[in-house]
């Protein structure tokens, strides 16, 4: 075991806790418990996870697994016994949480509230479950507590009687969160009397946490507040500055009811610090943010976790302790990290099937966290619920489905079995989502398959398009998209079609098309940052650098935490020579999403074009250590290493990874001979591209701007091994012999195409017999031949996984330069330059062009 | 009522006034306020119109139900009443 780094750590969580809304207020001095917490430690934003559903959400926070793992899967479950639906419980979780293991290794553990947690598990402390504060019937009325709420049941007696009820709440605890309370018409309006039902709740979580806090021994105590979630969706609505379609009466009744809780959360944060004292770590966080400003959502859709639409992608994260940094930001925190980072500071190792990782720049001394296989192998009593009492509702509503099937039980009632196959589809799409969040498509379409056949909703359509989307699968895309799109009317209408549409037109490498589709999805939709992202994305491929500026400014201007959108205008920034705003833009993309790779390898460019060397190696080995096998990035550390930092060792280090580990991607550009090739290899040229050739073949009266041949291509049947030379350059390569290209290379081949009768026209007189050609004699024979060699070549690229294939019609590069120009810098994924390429078409080349008699 | 604004001490180092009817800072102090603050309440009588209070509430929402059901009742007999005079005309 590794050295206890904390005595005590205290856990605190604010569901939907948003900086947004918080900075503000400390900035005025309204919460000043947090703003002390924020001075003494570290602070971040926390990613979150998707689906961004909260009981899913903070299953991985206790385990630091996916929902793949943990098995918890949404707001509701089956309850098979009963062939009913009932919320989601502790004992459907498959893995062992942090309570658990810390239960197992003997530290005095206690939880509160944590959802989901009832029945209480018994664990090495006390454990108040989800379900302690709803209160049930009137205040005279008397109000049981549910059959597990607390662990050890023994003090079932002391924590009925810190519960606080609603009625037990007056207009002086109401007062600072509704100043206006007394214009508040309660005959129809009940939002007062649901405000002070979730403040009652807040205060019965409280009054458990101290109170254990003040009565028992503890080293680590979780407490799970959801009062700030609640509030945000009732009344963030009226949150200033006042929203269009928001009645001023309205806004004034309830325009500070999200600030007041907030504070409140403050005041009781004020009390959790002065019982956990100072020598506690504390970690305070959130599992999503709630956007409080323009980009909340004006309407929601009518869907099961609807709502979730309000939340933002980022929480809020705030640790503080002996060995925590001071007064600073870390970046590239999410959800799982929590678990793996608490088991880190009380000197335990993680679980290396756990998905998360120790937050080490948090630390103020270097870690090097230790790691076991599985906590979920190692024996011994870790508070969890007897294996008989835990189970699997997915499955244990299919084996009762059985039952039923079989005729030893009764079927369900209609509605019943309706409600159980609605959430079963949703569990499944939440599965898959969290296949998606793991990139394993596969997996994800699979499940989403299934679904979207028994229910043909637009949201697990758009899962599943963005499913073939990642996997580069073109046909069945745009299948899916098609479907879409008929099976409602109002599909159409959707933005996020349209913006579908344009990535499958980039798919198919036509981004002038994709383009237009998205610049008339903007005059709909020019509020979607995301839809100006794109256009910006594309804009910039082609090197329109202004408009790509204007529309990566537009996506921040409506969102200004957009990563992606950074990003973009780093890279534009970076193009225009600005190395500094590039710098700066990349750094804002990192701070809000620190696995980014590109957004490293920008700013390493940047820096390194300031001569700041040593930050850019840094930020090269970061884009490495995100994204193993990006060679540029090695490429580029190798010479700074040699020429400017002297160190040869490390650009040794570089020169053997990418030797040994990187597979390399040759550009082929192909077709029969006379289909263009020589004119696409200029255009290639001209574009900036490393261009294999060797010059033997002279420019002639038959291509006066040159072969751009390379003679061993010629040799290509019984000698491939000079292939890596070519690697990661281009070649020219014709298409009967593409089917002789070595196994062990990538390759992205332009295949250029023109109409048979002109190539052998061309051909022919290349070979001197003009006569014939003016004689019109079309050899049948060889076209037939050459037909079949196109054929073969085609069939060959269809059934290679390593080659991607870009259609060129010849003529569309003599009429459309600009646009093929701008296809093939799409297909090549490298920033060519559209204009040389367009210069280098001679148009005045294409003599030998068909033309159908009518 | 006359003992309002009196202070108590509930936690280590600090005296707080707990009014009858309480407040969000004695709320925020926690486990160590409740009982104290109900305590109050039953010393004052306040606990007693508490009860008294929501006893009225309850019988209160409970009288307002009636109304609305009987009140929609009336509007769908009227209703039924008028098609079928409609049907008859």
């Amino acid at each position: 075991m590794s050295k206890r780094k904390a005595k005590k750590i205290l856990l605190i969580g604010w569901d939907a806790a948003d900086w947004k809304v918080i900075n503000p207020l400390m900035d005025n001095g309204l919460m000043p418990s947090l703003n002390k917490l924020v001075n003494e430690g570290v602070i971040a934003n926390l990613a979150t996870l998707d689906p961004p559903l909260s009981p899913i959400l903070w299953t991985s926070i206790a385990t630091g697994k996916l929902a793949d793992k943990h098995g918890i899967l949404g707001f509701v479950e089956p309850d098979a016994s009963k062939m009913q639906v009932r919320p989601v419980l502790s004992t459907s979780r498959k893995v062992k949480a942090i309570w658990n293991i810390l239960t197992q290794k003997g530290f005095k553990t206690h939880v509160v509230g944590w959802w989901p947690s009832h029945p209480a598990e018994p664990i090495n402390g006390v454990m108040v479950s989800n379900f302690y504060q709803r209160a049930v019937g009137a205040y005279h009325d008397p109000w049981p507590m549910s059959d597990g709420t607390v662990y050890p049941k023994e003090l079932n007696s002391i924590f009925e009687e810190l519960r606080v009820h609603p009625s037990e709440l007056t207009l002086s605890h109401l007062a600072p969160l509704f100043p206006n309370f007394k214009k508040i018409n309660q005959d129809v309006d009940p939002r007062l009397a649901q405000g002070a039902k979730i403040l009652a709740n807040a205060a019965c979580i409280h009054n458990a946490s101290t109170w254990i806090m003040e009565n028992k021994d503890w080293d680590f105590l979780a407490v799970y507040h959801d009062a700030i979630d609640h509030y945000s969706h009732a009344f963030m609505k009226f949150h200033p500055p006042q929203r269009r379609g928001i009645p001023d009466a309205a806004y004034e009744l309830y325009k500070d009811a999200v600030a007041g809780i907030y504070r409140f959360h403050d005041m009781m944060l004020e009390r959790l610090l002065q019982l956990a004292g100072p020598d506690t770590t504390v970690i305070l966080m959130s599992d999503h943010g709630f956007h409080p400003d323009h980009l909340r959502p004006n309407k929601l859709p009518k869907e099961p976790a609807g709502p979730a639409y309000e939340h933002s992608p980022y929480g809020i994260l705030c640790m503080s302790g002996n060995n925590i940094h001071k007064d600073q930001r870390i970046y590239g925190a999410t959800l799982l990290d929590i678990t793996p980072t608490i088991l880190t500071l009380f000197g335990l190792p993680v679980g290396q099937d756990m998905d998360g990782k120790v937050l080490v720049q948090a630390f103020e001394e270097p870690q090097s966290p230790e790691y076991i296989e599985s906590w979920e192998q190692v024996e011994g009593e870790a508070g969890m619920h007897p294996s008989e009492q835990r189970e699997d509702p997915w499955a244990a509503k299919e084996a009762m489905k059985q039952l039923v099937e079989l005729g030893y039980v009764e079927a369900p009632g209609e509605n019943q079995q309706k409600n159980i196959e609605k959430i079963t589809r949703e569990s499944k799409w939440y599965l898959a989502r969290v296949f998606m969040y793991k990139k394993q498509y596969d997996k994800a379409v699979e499940l989403l398959e299934e679904i979207y056949g028994e229910e043909p909703e637009i949201r697990y359509g758009l899962s599943l398009i963005r499913c073939y989307q990642q996997l580069r699968n073109v046909a069945a895309f745009r299948a899916i998209l098609d479907k879409v799109r008929q099976s409602d009317s109002d599909a159409n209408k959707m933005v996020q079609l349209d913006m579908l549409e344009g990535a499958l037109l980039l798919l198919e490498y036509k981004p002038r098309k994709a383009l237009e589709m998205l610049l008339k999805a903007e005059e709909r939709a020019g509020h979607m940052s995301q839809l100006h992202v794109q256009i910006g994305k594309i804009y910039l491929r082609s090197q329109h650098l202004e408009d790509a500026e204007r529309a990566f400014i537009k996506a921040l201007a409506i969102d200004a935490q957009n990563a992606t959108a950074h990003q973009g205008l780093g890279g534009v920034y970076l193009r225009q020579g600005k190395f500094e705003e590039a710098a700066e833009s990349a750094l804002n993309a990192i701070g809000l999403l620190y696995y980014y790779p590109i957004a490293h390898y920008n700013l390493a460019e940047a820096l390194m074009n300031l001569g700041e060397y040593e930050r850019a190696a840094e930020a090269f080995e970061v884009c490495c250590a995100v994204s193993p096998g990006n060679r540029k990035a090695h490429l580029w550390l190798i010479r700074l290493y040699e020429d400017h930092l002297k160190k040869p060792e490390k650009a040794a280090e570089h020169l053997r990874f990418i030797q040994e580990r990187i597979k390399g991607v040759i550009t082929i550009v192909s077709g029969l001979p006379r289909s263009g090739t020589s004119m696409m290899m200029q255009m290639l040229k001209a574009g900036g591209a490393d261009i294999v050739t060797d010059d033997i073949r002279q420019p002639d009266s038959n291509n006066p701007k040159g072969y751009w041949e390379y003679e061993k291509v010629k040799k290509m049947m019984s000698d491939t091994s000079w292939m890596e030379e070519a690697n990661n350059k281009t070649l020219k390569i014709i298409a009967p012999l593409l089917t002789y290209l070595p196994v062990k290379y990538d390759y992205k081949i332009i295949f250029m195409q023109r109409e048979l009768v002109e190539v052998l026209k061309s051909q022919q007189i290349m070979l001197g017999r003009k006569s014939e050609v003016q004689k019109n004699a079309f050899p049948i024979v060889l076209s037939e031949a050459f037909k079949k060699q196109t054929e073969q070549s085609l069939a060959w690229i269809k059934r290679s996984p390593n080659v991607s294939v870009l259609f060129v019609e010849y003529s569309d590069a003599i009429e459309r330069p600009e646009e093929v120009a701008e296809n093939v810098a799409e297909f090549l994924g490298e920033d060519l330059d559209i204009a040389k390429m367009v210069e280098a078409v001679d148009r005045s080349l294409y003599r030998n062009k068909f033309v159908e008699k009518v | 009522m006359e003992e309002k604004g009196k202070t108590e001490a509930l936690v280590e180092g600090g005296t707080f006034v707990i009014p009858p009817e309480g407040s969000l800072g004695l709320l925020a102090l926690g486990a160590a306020a409740v009982k104290p603050w109900r305590q109050k309440r039953i010393e004052t009588g306040y606990e007693a119109q508490l009860i008294e209070r929501t006893k009225k509430q309850v019988e209160e929402g409970l009288r307002k139900k009636e109304e609305r059901q009987k009140k929609m009742e009336e509007a769908k007999l009227k209703k039924e009443q008028e098609q079928h005079e409609q049907k008859k005309s």
